[in-house]
């Protein structure tokens, strides 16, 4: 009986002790849940939601302050994820902070700007360039577009321009796959389409794969003899030309596996 | 040249003709989104006449010069990828090259540009191949060519014979062997994983096309400004022609004799990986291998989806051994990180899989659509982690002016109270420190003089000022009851003594009064210890008045007045005993 005591009054001192040592080893600075809160807003800095910043937001949301809808450029999403993180139900967007506009960033017309600095002192994330009695200009690409600047500029010279898509934030668009009229004939069109379903099923694995070293590919007809009868000719110096730039597309980071 | 590489991932342009530059300006680019981008445009002037063109003697110079100099070159790959050549070449100091791939698979339907290169300039690659042996370090080479090119196999096995570790190789008709990592499988049987390239493993793959340009750009001085293009499908004479950089489309169609009717679209690259393009205005680009004229016969619109069976045929055909179909669930319900974690970026939009879905569902379509969606989640988070930053910096930054500001001040009010220090001991010299009732009399005289001083020299007179607030605290303490003490300091603050004795006869005031002064003499000694501390750390005592009663604020006005008064004898005493 007091053996059993002793074991277990050691044990609860040897593990309090391990407890008390990892929780000095592994101590977390800093509140987790802020920071993870703080890492779904999109740290625009604008303060639609009422508080100074993301982190201030962030802050009042990790202490029960604030709702999870008062983001507007977060967005949806944002709020969607913020109700996951904190394991609260969705909400959708609280519309007196807001609503979410396109991206856009400041832009400083030129010829108006008085240079009073007063945007520069403003900006959130010192994304605006200049000097007392000199012209301003925004760094576009550091610009998040919560138009913070545009209140105290006296002269009113300041904008917001959505961002234009080019071809190098184009986004491939989802399928959309057209809706077509049955023909009148549906009886032939219905026996078509399930020729041709199961024509492709059954074509399937081939034999001749196996020859391959890798898996999978396809057999095409290579309709190479078109081209390859004639043979390279020179063209003729065009009428005008442009040389312009290539777009190499995404290339995306390696993970570089240190050994 | 006409523009200088920026940048890492970039290659020169060089003007393709001679003639006058007309415009800079935006225009329509081929490309699948079908937006305009910078063009320079170009109008020669009929002469094609080139600069001195210097022609490099490669094999004694050094590699590091070499590079830099095909960074200028403009050459890329030439086999739609346009990856620029400089970066392939550049040692890395990680892995050592071993092995050398020449990718002449040309794996896609209808293109022949690599094929007929072969066919008709064998040595030429060749050379080019020994340039790019030299450059990488590679000791052995191997040529891999598809089953259906005979003549081409032909063409550069005679011209390979003469050079040892070097052999062509003949890899089965499959699309897609022509992708570099394909290909190394084929002809060398290592396969790549997926999260490395191949360098690591010691193999550099290169286009038959790049290799040539890399050869004429080194032996004759030129630079990348054509490529070869095959134009066929539905024009009148199919056929591989070797066309400036930046000719446009319409030029390349009417020498191929004009389209046939009922050509609907123009396809850049080949029938599988290829895209639309969005108009006929449109120049050819490095990237441009192929254009294919396309007529509904050819190339009939796909028929309408239908639900996916599982049928994983995708699985089957997909050459880099993924899961199409469940990629497909994904990417059809945005679900992104799943997408991910399936490794969709290793899916090379061959086309196989839609190929072959007997669903005709358009499956490259949705991992395109997934894959562009993910990264421009990924620059909206690299931008918001830059936003995060740039604001942190800015409010650690305010806060550091707060502070250099104080500083100053309290760096000002040092040197503030040195400068009257000195005049305030000449002035009251005479007056005999000792006679503590004497001095308020000298001093307020002066005061005008030094008031632009006495708030930092309020500020700095601490020793005297605890002493003061000591000796007032007893003095005060008495007040309230009495103001006829004949103590220094209590005459030293007439005004403070008299309004309690205006409020003598009404007993509630001079309760009032009483409180109010026990609260000035606690906020005094408070002060004079907030000065003492920070005296010590040389910043400056906060004024915390904010919170007293009107009545208090006067008062300890008025101590500060007595306190500057007070330090001034202090300071007289010193200068009194130091003399």
């Amino acid at each position: 009986m007091l053996t059993a005591l002793y074991i277990m009054l050691g044990l609860a001192l040897v593990l309090g002790i391990m407890l008390g040592i990892s929780a000095l080893l592994f101590k977390v600075e800093g509140d987790p849940l802020v920071a993870r809160i703080d890492a779904i807003l999109p740290q625009t800095q604008c303060g639609q939601c009422g508080y100074p910043g993301c982190k201030p937001y962030a802050t009042a949301i990790a202490k029960g302050e604030a709702d999870i809808n008062h983001c507007p450029p977060g967005g949806d999403a944002g709020a969607r994820e913020l109700a996951d993180l904190m394991g609260v139900e969705y909400k959708p967007l609280n519309a007196e902070h807001g609503l979410p506009k396109p991206k856009a960033v400041a832009f400083i017309d030129e010829n108006t700007c008085i240079g009073c600095t007063l945007c520069i002192q403003a900006c959130p994330v010192d994304a605006i360039l200049g000097a007392a009695k000199h012209m301003h200009t925004i760094i576009a690409s550091e610009c998040t577009g919560c138009e913070l600047c545009l209140a105290p500029c006296p002269v009113d010279c300041i904008t917001m321009e959505p961002v234009a898509e080019t071809p190098d934030n184009w986004k491939w668009k989802y399928p959309v796959i057209p809706i077509k009229a049955m023909p009148a004939d549906k009886s032939r069109l219905i026996m078509n389409s399930i020729i041709q379903f199961a024509s492709k099923l059954l074509l399937g694995q081939t034999a001749d794969l196996l020859i391959h070293k890798f898996h999978g590919g396809v057999h095409r007809r290579g309709h190479k003899q078109l081209s390859t009868t004639l043979p390279i000719a020179k063209l003729a110096i065009p009428q005008a030309c442009s040389a312009l730039r290539q777009h190499v597309g995404y290339i995306p980071k390696v993970k570089s596996t240190s050994r | 040249m006409l523009a200088e590489a920026e940048g890492t991932v970039s290659a020169a342009i060089h003007a393709p003709t001679s003639g006058t530059v007309t415009a800079i300006s935006e225009a329509i680019i081929p490309h699948p989104s079908g937006l305009p981008d910078m063009c320079i445009t170009l109008t020669p002037d009929g002469k094609d006449e080139w600069t001195t063109l210097r022609p490099t003697d490669w094999r004694n110079t050094d590699k590091k010069e070499l590079v830099a100099s095909l960074r200028s070159s403009g050459i890329v790959g030439l086999g739609g990828a346009t990856f620029p050549t400089h970066i392939k070449v550049r040692a890395d100091g990680k892995s050592q090259v071993h092995t050398l791939i020449l990718n002449a698979a040309e794996c896609e339907p209808y293109i022949t540009c690599d094929d007929m290169l072969m066919r008709e300039r064998a040595d030429e690659i060749v050379k080019g191949m020994e340039i790019v042996k030299f450059l990488l370090g590679a000791e052995n080479c191997i040529v891999g060519i598809e089953d259906n090119k005979p003549e081409a196999t032909a063409a550069m096995t005679e011209a390979c014979k003469a050079l040892p570790e070097t052999s062509v190789k003949v890899v089965p008709t499959l699309y897609p062997s022509g992708d570099a990592r394909r290909l190394i499988h084929l002809v060398s049987g290592v396969e790549i994983p997926h999260d490395k390239r191949s360098t690591d493993v010691g193999i550099q793959v290169f286009n038959v096309a790049t290799v040539l340009a890399i050869y004429r750009y080194f032996a004759l001085g030129e630079p990348s400004i054509d490529r070869i293009v095959t134009i066929t499908g539905s024009v009148n004479s199919p056929q591989n022609f070797k066309v400036l950089f930046g000719t446009p489309l319409q030029t390349l169609i009417d020498a191929a004799g004009g389209v046939q009717s009922g050509t609907t679209h123009f396809i850049m690259g080949g029938p599988m990986m290829g895209f639309d393009l969005p108009t006929i205005d449109v120049p050819i680009t490095k990237a441009a291998n192929c254009i294919i004229a396309a007529t509904p016969n050819l190339f009939a619109p796909p028929p309408p989806a239908m639900p996916c069976i599982r049928c994983a045929r995708c699985a089957d055909a997909c050459p880099v051994n993924l899961q199409p179909q469940e990629l497909y669930w994904f990417s059809k319900s945005d679900n992104f990180e799943k997408a991910r974690d399936y490794n969709l970026f290793d899916c090379i939009e061959c086309g196989c899989c839609t190929y072959v879905c007997p669903s005709n569902i358009p499956l490259v379509q949705y991992y395109r659509y997934a894959k562009s969606e993910i990264i421009a989640a990924d620059k909206a988070k690299e931008a918001a982690d830059l936003a995060r930053e740039r604001n942190e910096f800015r409010l650690a930054r305010i806060e550091r002016e707060k502070l250099e500001r104080a500083q100053k001040h309290a760096e000002r009010a040092a040197s503030n109270k040195a400068e009257s220090a000195k005049t305030e001991s000449t002035k009251v010299a005479p007056t005999k420190a000792e006679d503590v009732k004497a001095v308020p009399a000298t001093t307020e005289s002066e005061q005008p003089a030094s008031s632009t001083n006495t708030d930092d020299v309020k500020k700095a007179a601490i020793a005297a000022a605890i002493e003061r607030a000591k000796a007032l605290k007893a003095a005060a303490a008495q007040a309230g009851e009495s103001q006829k003490k004949s103590d220094a300091i209590t005459a030293d603050a007439p005004d403070a003594s008299g309004k309690p004795a205006q409020t003598e006869d009404e007993q509630a005031k001079a309760e009032q009064a009483k409180k109010d002064k026990q609260a000035l003499i606690a906020a005094a000694i408070e002060r004079a210890k907030a000065q003492k501390l920070a005296a010590a750390q040389a910043g400056i005592a906060p004024k915390n008045v904010e919170d007293a009663s009107p009545a208090v604020k006067a008062e300890i006005s008025e101590i500060d007045a007595i306190r500057e008064k007070a330090k001034q004898a202090v300071k007289a005493q010193d200068s009194d005993s130091e003399a």
